[in-house]
């Protein structure tokens, strides 16, 4: 066996000695090594201390004393890929892919056939529902059209093509159920296949998250204002409101509700400093004078 | 044809099972001593042999570092995910950066990629069942956690392969405990899976209907299992050893397996008596030379403290899986309880309280998922079968783009199989080429998502910023795995690839794999190092 060197990190024999520690000897003599054989009979730095073990047990390491405040080491972050180079465009979902139409089997050319008439049909044709069916009964048609092409009905078939075909199928078949059983989902699907781009449209594109956001600040916006005339007056009156005096706010609100006579935020902040144009005067007990 | 076999295997991160269908029922298959769970560990004696299963976990303590557990904590994971570092902190064994990012295992000067580990691991299962069946096995369908993303599925299967094994199919663990449960049973029922594994734990709601096993939703947390409570009880060993004699039992390897042992042992006890008597004879030596016992009582109130926040985690993984089904606990039917660490009182009354429902009686949380594995595989052979699986992806599906973030394409519980493009545009004037990166994950922040892999798409036509319309696709297929294709709408050019970054194994690598794993003698297995060729 080779002589075991106490600076190594790895011992040769893992159970007869243990590594180097990791923290530096706290109650130890700077003369000693930091760790010991425990294995008899092998010499080592150690075994020429001042004292040597009392009882020398085989395979059991050896432990230094540390307080227990001393912490132990730490962990460098994930390494972070690269920023990517493509960004989506909104929209469009692209030519149906419908691959050229091989010769084979009568089945396959069954399925083909089938394959091209889903291009041209809408989930609710594909599953065999009405447009007014109730989730458990679009759950009931999912079942029924997978009872019929669910690949694992085809997984002994040694025709790869044709389970190829199948898949294909069955795939459109669980988009139009992805689809359909969300309520939110299906009711853009059914606004978008009544309109004129229905054509475009029988597959069902998901908003983009980007989109989504943008959706969410637009709105945040259209709270604000529409008009930059009105943003200008509603922002001016907010900026009274906040300073307390109440009938500048109130002039600038008026102003931005000529702007956008239908913002409801503006009314209702109008309304506010009208409120509060009423209460001061209550409060100084003045009679309303006669414009 | 009519007697071809198939076998399920659960490979699990502590232990492994084996069922085959006889006469319509699902049986686990016993190894020679009876065993009906294999320990997933991998002892390398030499260069030629290896120990693997029950055996093998012995020498965690004398063959460290020449032991491999819990592989399925490493497979198909990049070098630096903070998994493999964790690993590396604990583990006896070394642990090596391989090319691509990926992991490797250095034993005995020998590096091993994980999937090669796991199917030392499968060809043991194999062998087991091959000599209690007395016929060659050559299919499998095998499970992984629901939550597994792409590259660990790719590399499950991979795995599979290597072994010498057809893999028919990967299915999620909880949605074969559901068939193993409500198979030929004709219920009407929702049912949740709270499967707590050894290093993973998942949770799936489903719906049985006559013939049909669909999942609603499905959740989970990889970095969750029954190791982690086994961490809490080492972390309050060592602590208390270390207040008393100022020794710290964890910088020392040895030392640390040894109390992983004892926390196993200490929680195990803890939950079939109340109470856990621990004692670790000669753990460590003093610097003065003297022998030192570790010795402890743990009560069942003191540990149910220790766990109690990770106890906690498993209900937040719960809500969000309610949540995408929409459902509220008291729409469950059924809760089946999965894995060893579901046999703790804590996990079982934190269940109970959860759902306000009992958990099923009678099924045994370690074989359940390998019985419902072989029904799928029966089912898979068998055309007469009326038997169908709806599952989903657990995990949205996303591409990268400029600035560091990423666009959903397929989203999280969406129902398997199922293909869905979405069009992209340059974003330089002359682009020539843009990278495509797949991202698995719920965030709009890379950084914050797994990627998977990359590829680069050219021959595109080249135009300003904005012209190019790139049509990213993503399928998913029935085992979950993920293939991604580029199509430039204006020539119709295609790309395709199967995102396989992190086992980092190309076809090559996996065919040089399987005539290793040939040449490995499984010791203490009777068969020998081939299957003899049977008569007839």
């Amino acid at each position: 066996m080779a002589p075991p060197q106490d600076s190594s990190d790895k011992p040769p024999k893992p159970a007869a000695k243990p590594p180097a520690t990791v923290t530096p000897a706290v109650k130890r003599s700077p003369a000693t090594s930091p760790i010991t054989p425990a294995a008899p009979g092998v010499a080592s730095p150690a075994a020429k201390s001042p004292e040597p073990p009392r009882h020398p047990a085989p395979n059991t390491p050896v432990l230094l004393r540390r307080t227990p405040a001393s912490g132990s080491g730490s962990v460098a972050p994930p390494r972070v890929p690269a920023p990517s180079v493509v960004r989506p465009i909104s929209g469009n979902p692209g030519p149906p892919r419908s691959a050229g139409a091989a010769p084979g089997a009568a089945q396959g050319a069954q399925l083909e056939a089938l394959l091209a008439a889903l291009e041209a049909q809408d989930y609710f044709q594909i599953l065999k529902v009405e447009k007014s069916a109730n989730p458990a009964e679009i759950k009931r048609a999912f079942h029924r059209v997978s009872r019929a092409y669910h690949p694992d009905r085809y997984y002994q078939l040694a025709d790869g093509r044709l389970k190829e075909r199948i898949i294909r199928v069955y795939k459109r078949m669980t988009e139009a159920y992805y689809v359909l059983r969300d309520d939110a989902k299906r009711d853009r699907y059914i606004a978008d296949i009544e309109g004129p781009d229905r054509a475009q449209k029988l597959r069902f594109t998901e908003v983009a998250e980007v989109e989504t956001k943008m959706a969410v600040k637009k709105q945040a916006e259209e709270q604000i204002g529409t008009t930059p005339r009105g943003r200008q007056f509603y922002a001016a009156g907010l900026f009274e409101l906040e300073a307390q005096r109440w009938s500048a706010a109130e002039r600038s609100l008026k102003i931005a509700v000529t702007y956008e006579p239908s913002n409801a935020r503006y009314k209702e902040k109008l309304a506010e400093a009208q409120r509060k144009i009423y209460e001061e005067m209550k409060q100084k007990g003045e009679s309303f004078k006669i414009k | 044809m009519a007697d071809e076999i198939a076998i399920g295997i659960d490979l699990g991160t502590s232990y492994s099972c084996a069922a085959i269908v006889e006469n319509g029922h699902p049986v686990v298959i016993p190894n020679e001593w009876g065993d009906l769970t294999h320990a997933s560990v991998v002892s390398f004696l030499d260069k030629d042999n290896v120990l693997v299963g029950n055996n093998a976990k012995k020498n965690i303590i004398t063959n460290s570092e020449c032991t491999v557990y819990s592989a399925k904590r490493l497979i198909g994971r990049f070098y630096f995910s903070d998994e493999v570092k964790k690993a590396q902190a604990v583990m006896p064994y070394q642990i090596v950066e391989g090319e691509n990012n990926s992991v490797r295992i250095l034993v005995r000067g020998k590096k091993y990629s994980l999937p090669e580990i796991s199917a030392l691991v499968l060809k043991e299962i194999k062998e087991i069942a091959e000599s209690h069946l007395g016929r060659p096995v050559q299919k499998a369908v095998v499970t992984v956690p629901a939550y597994f993303n792409d590259n660990q599925r790719q590399a499950t299967k991979d795995a599979g392969r290597i072994a010498g094994l057809e893999v028919l199919r990967i299915i999620n663990e909880p949605t074969a405990a559901a068939l193993a449960y409500g198979f030929g049973k004709a219920l009407n029922q929702k049912v949740v899976v709270y499967d707590l594994g050894g290093g993973t734990f998942d949770i799936s709601i489903l719906e049985i209907g006559k013939e049909v096993f669909e999942v609603l939703a499905t959740a989970g947390d990889t970095y969750l299992g029954g190791d982690d409570f086994d961490d809490r009880i080492m972390k309050w060993l060592a602590e208390d050893f270390l207040g008393k004699t100022g020794l710290d039992l964890r910088e020392n390897k040895y030392c640390l397996q040894m109390l992983k042992d004892a926390g196993e042992r200490a929680k195990i006890d803890v939950g079939r008596s109340g109470e856990a008597e621990i004692f670790c004879g000669a753990i460590c030596q003093d610097p003065e030379g003297r022998v030192m016992d570790l010795r402890a009582t743990l009560k069942e109130e003191q540990f149910n403290k220790m766990v109690r926040d990770l106890v906690q985690r498993t209900f937040k993984v719960c809500d969000e899986a309610l949540m995408s089904a929409r459902m509220t606990a008291a729409d469950i039917d059924a809760v089946i309880m999965v894995g060893g660490p579901t046999r703790l009182p804590v996990i079982r009354n934190g269940v109970r309280h959860y759902f306000q429902k009992e958990p099923l009686e009678g099924v045994d949380p370690d074989q359940v998922v390998a019985m419902g594995a072989a029904l799928q595989a029966h089912t898979l052979l068998s055309s007469s079968s009326d038997t169908f699986l709806v599952d989903v992806t657990p995990l949205s599906l996303r591409v990268g783009t400029v600035g560091g973030y990423t666009e959903r394409i397929i989203e999280k519980n969406t129902p398997i199989p199922i293909d869905k493009s979405k069009t992209f545009t340059t974003s330089r004037d002359g682009q020539e080429k843009v990278k495509i990166r797949v991202y698995q994950g719920e965030s709009n922040r890379a950084d914050d998502c797994e990627m998977l892999g990359e590829f680069e798409f050219s021959g595109f036509r080249i135009g300003y910023r904005g012209e190019a319309r790139i049509d990213v696709t993503f399928e998913i297929n029935t085992d979950g795995i993920v293939k991604v294709s580029a199509t430039d709408l204006a020539t119709g050019k295609k790309t395709s690839t199967t995102i396989s970054l992190s086992s980092g194994l190309t076809e090559a690598d996996i065919q040089r794999s399987i005539q290793a794993n040939r040449a490995i003698h499984l010791a203490g297995r009777a068969s020998g190092a081939a299957m003899p060729a049977l008569p007839g």
